[in-house]
């Protein structure tokens, strides 16, 4: 099994992996910093699919492709909310460890 | 194998490698500057990969804004942390057994779906059409001239494989001509019969809808046996993805693409207004 001869399947393969590393930093880290890229880890795992489908299966279609471009402009607005959410956090608890913010918890 | 298509294999490999292991990294690494530079490998190799699949406009997409802008805020933030090389203070990770089960499951789960269960289109299928007597399948799928690949309905290249396979075949035939037409561009090839399928390539197709046919020529007979199938578009040519991408952006996806600017402009003035020092009274 080659890439030119199945190139759908490597690509899917590829992004399952990429995917599952990026579920597993989520899982894991305390960080909040850290918990962003594996976020961004699980989004570029779903536009390499998303992609990858347009052009290996496509009935004529760019649709996939502007998915893409949509998921990479809500990642950047992410990335922009989740990291002012980090500054905040930073300035109320003196860490960004996500389980240091527990003051909705009583 | 053709040496173009060695190339591409070899760029795919090398490219994988250094996503996979730069996401691994980004897991594995205890050390978050790592982490974050083992980012920048899986999405510059990301936007390598859509310039593979022929995505030039998402590739470029991909460089200005991830790399360029989210990867370079989460960098400055991870600089910005007090004492980062102090590995308890800046990456503790839980100690994830549990975890790495879960994500091995996920994983495995994910390849049996995509290897054994799932069944993917990968051309654009046969269509079958009548003629005398004969079922006739048409069927095309892209030329790609460098690499050999066999691709879906849009021939990005401008090159066509236009392929007929008649069941029952009858001695007689003795040349197909293909034809395509789009508008008032027509391309027309003959090719000799062959058993089984006959194939026939179109190269330097301009850019637009096409609709083609086949003309089995019987010898004996001065009229052709036409067939053709009742699509009225059975593929069509661009040149790069960039114009269909704008012409999609400015049509049906018109109101998506102003919802997500307004939603862009409201996440920025948010973050704006989160990260903001608090004034103390």
């Amino acid at each position: 099994m080659i890439f030119t001869r199945h190139p759908l399947e490597h690509m899917l393969l590829l992004s399952a992996i990429i995917f599952c590393s990026g579920v597993y930093t989520i899982l894991t880290r305390k960080n909040a910093v850290s918990i962003l890229m594996g976020v961004e880890l699980v989004l570029n795992a779903a536009n390499i699919n998303f992609v990858a489908f347009s052009q290996y299966t496509g009935h004529g279609g760019v649709h996939g492709n502007i998915f893409t471009i949509f998921v990479i402009l809500l990642a950047a607005a992410e990335a922009a909310v989740a990291l002012a959410i980090i500054i905040g956090m930073y300035q109320n608890f003196g860490k960004v460890d996500v389980d240091q913010a527990d003051n909705m918890k009583e | 194998m053709a040496a173009p298509e060695i190339l591409l294999n070899v760029v795919f490999y090398v490219l994988a490698a250094a996503a996979i292991g730069g996401a691994v990294a980004v897991a594995a690494s205890k050390n978050i500057v790592r982490s974050a530079f083992a980012l920048l490998a899986v999405l510059f190799s990301a936007a390598a990969l859509y310039a593979v699949m022929k995505a030039d406009f998402i590739a470029a997409a991909q460089v200005l804004i991830y790399v360029g802008g989210i990867l370079v805020l989460i960098i400055f933030a991870v600089m910005l942390t007090h004492r980062i090389t102090d590995v308890k203070l800046s990456n503790e990770s839980t100690p994830g057994p549990a975890a790495f089960c879960a994500c091995l499951c996920l994983l495995f789960s994910l390849v049996v779906v995509i290897l054994f269960t799932a069944k993917w289109p990968r051309d654009a299928g046969e269509v079958r059409v009548p003629a005398d007597g004969n079922e006739v399948f048409l069927r095309q799928y892209q030329a790609d001239g460098a690499t050999g690949l066999a691709f879906g309905g849009s021939a990005f290249e401008g090159s066509v494989v236009l392929s007929l396979r008649l069941e029952t075949p009858p001695k007689t035939v003795d040349y197909v001509k293909f034809i395509a037409v789009s508008g008032a561009e027509k391309k027309t090839v003959s090719v000799p019969f062959q058993k089984g399928v006959t194939k026939a390539e179109l190269h330097d197709l301009p850019e637009g809808d096409w609709h083609w046919f086949a003309e089995l020529s019987v010898p004996g007979e001065d009229k052709a046996v036409k067939v053709e199938s009742s699509a009225g578009r059975d593929f069509a040519v661009y040149r790069g993805v960039t114009e269909p991408i704008a012409m999609a952006l400015a049509g049906p996806y018109l109101f998506a693409f102003e919802v997500v600017s307004v939603l862009l402009l409201a996440a920025l003035v948010g973050a704006a207004f989160l990260a903001r020092k608090e004034v103390k009274e």
